[in-house]
């Protein structure tokens, strides 16, 4: 519940304000959806295992956002930036995939 | 594969898995008895209560800052479509300002030339007494298309096959520049003697070309369906069809759906060139 609303808040909040980002983290912003989104499925199916753990939420979220850009980052560096980027939604786009199909079983016993 | 599976099985974060078990493990390892159940009670309910407090605090932030970041990207993603569109809407309307401002500049060369002939003729009218030399230069003007033009002819259109914009086409029944060329070619050969192709006065010094996929005439740019008006003998639409080029043009028809009529027009009007300026010929000397 609360989580929800927190979600909402976000929404709103950039809605309203929709922050600039600089141009030189625009090329990290995708990615970091990506990986944002991976976090919240990964948070909402450990909820419905049970496991549920805020510090584990809190520090893989930022992690996984950080890391992801990271990775970017460096493959910007090295030229392979957008193989690397596929790469990252690749394995995070399974992972979501998993994890939703697991919420789906929760939810509908289906 | 290996790591597929591995990606598929571990899908959720091992973390949560770890502090689900050190949870169990701190709950077992509390000193047995019978307050065991009273103690593992206020464990369950006194310590997480109080990271209630700050764990669901920083998570409630980190998923506020989540719903901002996602609010954040669709709204850039949006911005960026709507500036393309808005870029795009300002060259159209450039390019449909400068085609007027063109067009001004191209009737204003029109009446030009009209006062220039008209000056012309009016000091000729001193020296040339019989007319013989205005009788001749109008000849020539009409046949170089440097005035304009009226009398009997064929409307020849040609457009795109409707197939060729569906996705996927490979090209074929589009007009190119050579269809045109070869219309214009094969009109000639029928016995045309003035040709304009969508109100463009072709010349001996007129180009149709392409560039872009755009066919250019006298260097304009040309959007089908191309209207190809040439004024000759009453005959012409019927030589131009039984011609080589006319019968080519109505296989297309046939097999590809190529757009290809020919109508006779009992008075059709032909605009002047909009300029006809010779660099390199100089009249012969006089002997």
């Amino acid at each position: 519940m609360i989580a929800a609303l927190a979600l909402a808040v976000g929404v709103v909040l950039g809605v309203i304000f929709h922050p600039t980002v600089p141009v030189g983290l625009q090329p990290y912003l995708p990615i970091a959806v990506v990986a944002a989104l991976d976090a919240v499925f990964g948070g909402i199916r450990a909820i419905l295992d049970g496991i549920f753990d805020d510090k584990v939420f809190v520090v893989s979220f930022i992690a996984n956002v950080l890391v992801a850009a990271l990775i970017v980052f460096l493959g910007d560096q090295l030229g392979v930036g957008s193989q690397l980027s596929t790469g990252v939604v690749v394995v995070l786009g399974i992972r979501i995939f998993s994890n939703a199909a697991a919420i789906r079983r929760h939810l509908f016993r289906a | 594969m290996s790591i597929l599976v591995d990606l598929m099985a571990h899908a959720v974060d091992e973390g949560y898995a770890a502090a689900a078990q050190r949870k169990a493990s701190t709950v077992m390892l509390e000193p047995d008895g019978q307050s065991a159940d009273r103690d593992s009670s206020t464990t369950v309910r006194g310590d997480p209560a109080r990271r209630w407090g700050r764990g669901t605090v920083s998570a409630a932030i980190v998923l506020a800052l989540a719903g901002a970041l996602f609010a954040t990207a669709a709204v850039e993603t949006h911005r960026g479509d709507a500036a393309a569109k808005r870029d795009k809407r300002q060259l159209v309307q450039q390019v449909a300002l400068q085609t007027a401002a063109a067009d001004a500049l191209q009737r204003q060369v029109a009446s030009l030339s009209t006062q220039v002939s008209k000056a012309r003729d009016d000091a000729l009218s001193v020296t040339d007494r019989d007319g013989a030399l205005r009788a001749q230069l109008a000849a020539l003007e009409l046949v170089d298309g440097a005035v304009a033009v009226e009398g009997t002819g064929v409307r020849v259109v040609l457009d795109d096959a409707p197939s060729s914009h569906a996705a996927g086409s490979d090209g074929s029944g589009v007009i190119v520049d050579s269809d045109l060329q070869r219309a214009v070619n094969g009109l000639f050969v029928a016995g045309a003697q003035a040709v304009s192709i969508n109100g463009q006065r072709l010349t001996t010094q007129t180009a149709i070309r392409e560039a872009g996929g755009a066919i250019l005439v006298d260097y304009r740019p040309l959007s089908p369906p191309y209207t190809i008006d040439a004024i000759g003998p009453p005959t012409l639409g019927a030589d131009f069809l039984s011609g080589a080029t006319g019968e080519l043009f109505s296989t297309d028809h046939l097999l590809y759906g190529l757009g290809f009529t020919v109508d006779d027009h009992q008075r059709l009007t032909l605009p002047s060139a909009a300029n006809v300026v010779v660099h390199y010929a100089q009249p012969l000397e006089s002997p």
